[in-house]
């Protein structure tokens, strides 16, 4: 049986206006859960995302057997902002599985996505042998951070000038936006929101309607100026004060000294015994910040996968960290419009030029590699190290090391 | 009290001082073997008070390999311990200066620890220099998407014929790998211990007559299925890529386990790059070895680095009498490092500065969190130092000695 026999019957598409409760059905149902949306949820989602446009769904009969989505979004990358093809609500329903439903949906959608102009394509993977084949490479990583209060004490660091204070949803939803767009700047791979999306998440209805991990909002001001803000919760104890965990649900600020004070506030929280952070930065501030690190539990996973869908204007749209000339062949199966020889030229003042050529390519290596390396947090040698690589012209694994990686940069990612 | 080099006639005495300082308890043989194997005896410590022996410390020399492939003197600090009835008198603290100072004398440039708690060593000029993750993996998930090819075999010897095999593989990955120490054939004795490593088992990996990898694992049974449980790699060292792929081939794929946890990986180990499934790599950090620096100069001097560039340098609690401000030039074969009187671009401590060199912490990171004083005359100065003290492969020590 080919694979077009297998898909035989299966139709492909965008999705319809009236599909968008069988999406949200099939969607949920995907990741194990069901759709219950809550008051507002349909008409916010009409609005902020518009999914059925920007769905590419797959259709046995009447029934929706597979469902994808690319949104576009803003994005910061090294130096600089550009567009993000962001792929999310990829599910095939466990009735249809095996018969390449999930390579088709997705070659579909990131033709879509370069068809619209995206140069790069990106998602949180829901597992972590699934994307490479598309060719997505992880690009950063997050930590899921836990610490016992008891030892939150920090080293001797300089006084800070923040002032902590309460917030509803409403002062958020004017406040949080602003800082989260202060901090980009800083942080390669920060999605933006849009906002829609800010004014559901602050929205207060859904908000007093949260039953569990309903969040407390703070705000970090620096000299009258909001450079940060928390949302998080607390395990209701009702027992002779147990022990409670402290959950963390989104930590931003736009100074270095705003993130400190308001981990300050939330280690010195009382009726509070451990702190959960499962969006922790990987290059974790708070882990240098304690007097006794140990304590801080730190563990790694893949947040965020990256594969180019326009390699020329992807490369030339960050910036560099060092000047080179380097040839690099991409092998791209998935995307055959990204297959083939590019020279990417950085200046001194970090600026680039990436065009098609006939040279011979100094390193080869997969589009999932590339997107590896491309927000700079990894080292190529790694890849290379692993087999990934073919370097063709000694020392230019190194030459693309002084590049890419990028330094002096927080880098919180948004799950999106 | 007085503290001065531990006798001859009162090693036992000392080592029941330390091992129970740290919750353990020892016996005479071990002590022996210890003796004859282990220690410098005029590296060791002790703090007497009367016929009591309150507080203890030492050293071992290793050769510490440096981003480059130099290799340079160090002291490797441990044994260290006060007893509960004389804490808070200061024995500790001058037990380490006098470690410090005694080990400048002899020639080492820098003194490295594995601390038994990571809030006690910042303040002798300590920083975490060398983080590795402990692993723990399903065994059901670790299938390769990738991997260098490898043509070798494996070979399954037991203790004696193992440990000079190992030694040599150990000896070729220690050439490339900065912070790999020394271990002499006595410490090899020593490390894989008749008595107290007994359970493990050796794998080698070979390509001709070369051992290029090995492991030593232990297997916890399941207690309710002898057929079912955990392995423990206790160290898997490799010296190419190729040996390190196959390596972890071999263990990964042993048997009647059905996990298996590694201690103390290197922070950038590619095994998680050639997995099919990441994820399933559960990575803990943990701060493993601690850096100080003896001779600042000496140590800039002697690593490579990956971008040319100069920077000055103020380390404001080391040097005293020699000035405390260096001037930088990195080298793709090494620096170059001299005192000045210029005003310096970057000012920071000495745990500071050993927590950058070999890029566990990228300088601008500590320079936003104020640890680090960058000059407004050269506000890139902090970035320009990231890039200088870049090391890949990153700093690793294996060896908790």
């Amino acid at each position: 049986m080919t694979n077009s026999d297998r898909l035989e019957g299966i139709e492909f598409r965008v999705g319809r206006e009236h599909e968008r409760i069988a999406f949200n059905r099939a969607m949920h149902r995907g990741f194990g859960g069901h759709f219950r949306p809550q008051v507002g949820e349909l008409e916010y989602e009409k609005a902020a995302w518009d999914p059925m446009s920007s769905a590419v769904l797959a259709f046995d009969g009447d029934e929706m057997v597979g469902t994808t989505a690319g949104y576009d979004f803003r994005m910061a990358v090294p130096g600089g902002l550009t567009k993000l093809f962001g792929v999310t609500e990829v599910t095939v329903a466990a009735t249809h599985r095996r018969r390449g439903i999930l390579r088709s949906m997705m070659r579909q959608l990131l033709a879509k996505g370069r068809d619209e102009g995206h140069h790069i394509a990106g998602l949180w993977a829901s597992e972590s042998n699934i994307y490479r084949r598309f060719g997505f490479g992880i690009s950063g990583e997050t930590h899921v951070a836990k610490i016992d209060t008891r030892f939150g004490r920090f080293r001797a660091i300089p006084e800070s000038r923040g002032r902590v204070r309460f917030a509803g949803p409403e002062k958020m939803r004017e406040i949080a936006p602003k800082v989260f767009e202060a901090a980009t700047i800083h942080t390669p791979g920060m999605i933006y929101r849009r906002s829609g999306e800010w004014d559901w998440r602050y929205n207060p209805g859904r908000i007093a309607n949260i039953q569990k991990q309903k969040p407390f909002f703070v705000v970090c001001y620096e000299d009258e100026t909001p450079a940060g803000y928390a949302e998080y919760s607390v395990e209701e104890q009702h027992l002779m004060h147990l022990p409670s965990v402290l959950r963390v649900h989104e930590l931003v600020a736009a100074t270095t000294s705003a993130e400190t004070t308001l981990w300050r506030y939330i280690l010195d929280i009382d009726l509070v015994n451990e702190v959960h952070h499962n969006l922790h930065p990987k290059k974790s501030n708070l882990l240098w910040l304690l007097d006794d690190p140990r304590k801080l539990s730190l563990e790694p996973y893949d947040s965020f996968w990256v594969r180019l869908l326009d390699p020329v204007e992807a490369l030339a749209s960050r910036t560099y960290s060092a000047e080179g000339d380097v040839v690099i062949r991409i092998v791209d199966d998935f995307c055959p419009w990204v297959d083939g020889v590019y020279r990417l030229t950085a200046g001194r003042d970090g600026s680039a030029n990436c065009e098609e050529t006939d040279r011979g390519p100094d390193v080869t290596l997969s589009a999932s590699a590339l997107g590896t390396i491309y927000m700079g947090s990894f080292y190529l040698a790694d890849l290379q190290r692993a087999g990934r690589v073919e370097e063709h012209r000694p020392g230019a694994v190194r030459t693309i090391d002084t590049m890419f990686p990028t330094s002096g940069v927080q880098n919180f990612l948004p799950e999106f | 009290m007085e503290i001065r080099t531990v006798r001859d006639e009162e090693f036992l005495k000392w080592r029941i001082a330390v091992r129970a300082s740290q919750g353990f308890h020892t016996t005479p043989d071990d002590t022996v073997f210890m003796r004859e194997h282990r220690v410098e005896i005029d590296r060791l410590l002790a703090c007497v008070d009367g016929d009591r022996i309150v507080g203890c410390g030492g050293v071992d020399s290793f050769d510490m390999t440096l981003p480059g492939g130099a290799q340079v003197p160090i002291a490797g600090v441990g044994y260290v311990g006060t007893s509960p009835s004389h804490r808070r008198r200061g024995i500790y603290r001058k037990i380490m200066n006098r470690i410090h100072d005694d080990a400048r004398d002899r020639g080492d440039i820098a003194s490295t620890l594995w601390a038994s708690q990571s809030n006690l060593y910042g303040r002798y000029g300590y920083g975490n220099s060398m983080p590795a993750y402990n692993w723990h993996i399903d065994m059901r998930h670790t299938a390769y998407a990738h991997a260098p090819a490898w043509s070798g075999e494996f070979l399954e010897p037991q203790r004696d014929e193992a440990i000079p095999l190992m030694s040599k593989a150990y000896d070729r990955a220690r050439a490339v790998r900065p912070g790999m120490i020394t271990r002499t054939p006595k410490r090899w004795e020593y490390e894989i211990h008749p008595v107290h490593t007994k359970d493990e088992f050796f794998v080698i990996y070979v390509e001709g007559d070369d051992p290029l990898a090995y492991a030593r694992y232990t297997i916890e049974k399941n207690p309710e299925d002898e057929f079912r449980g955990t392995m423990h790699v206790v160290e898997a060292v490799a010296a190419t890529d190729a040996a390190h792929a196959a390596l972890w081939r071999y263990l990964l794929d042993l048997e009647l386990v059905d996990d298996l946890k590694a201690h103390v990986r290197p922070i950038d180990d590619p095994l998680v790059w050639m997995l099919a499934e990441p994820r399933r790599l559960r990575r803990s950090l943990i701060d493993a070895v601690w850096l100080k620096f003896l001779n600042v100069p000496a140590m800039l001097e002697a690593r490579s680095y990956p971008v040319e560039d100069s920077l000055v340098i103020r380390v404001v609690d080391a040097g005293a009498d020699t000035g405390n401000t260096w001037s930088l030039e990195s080298g793709l074969d090494g620096g170059r490092c001299v005192t000045t009187a210029k005003s310096p671009d970057l000012v920071m401590s000495e745990g500071e500065l050993a927590a950058i060199y070999m890029g566990a912490v990228e300088c601008s990171m500590l320079a936003n969190l104020r640890m680090v004083e960058v000059t407004p005359r050269k506000p890139d100065a902090a970035k320009r130092a990231d890039a200088m003290f870049r090391t890949s492969p990153a700093g690793w020590n294996p060896y908790h000695y």
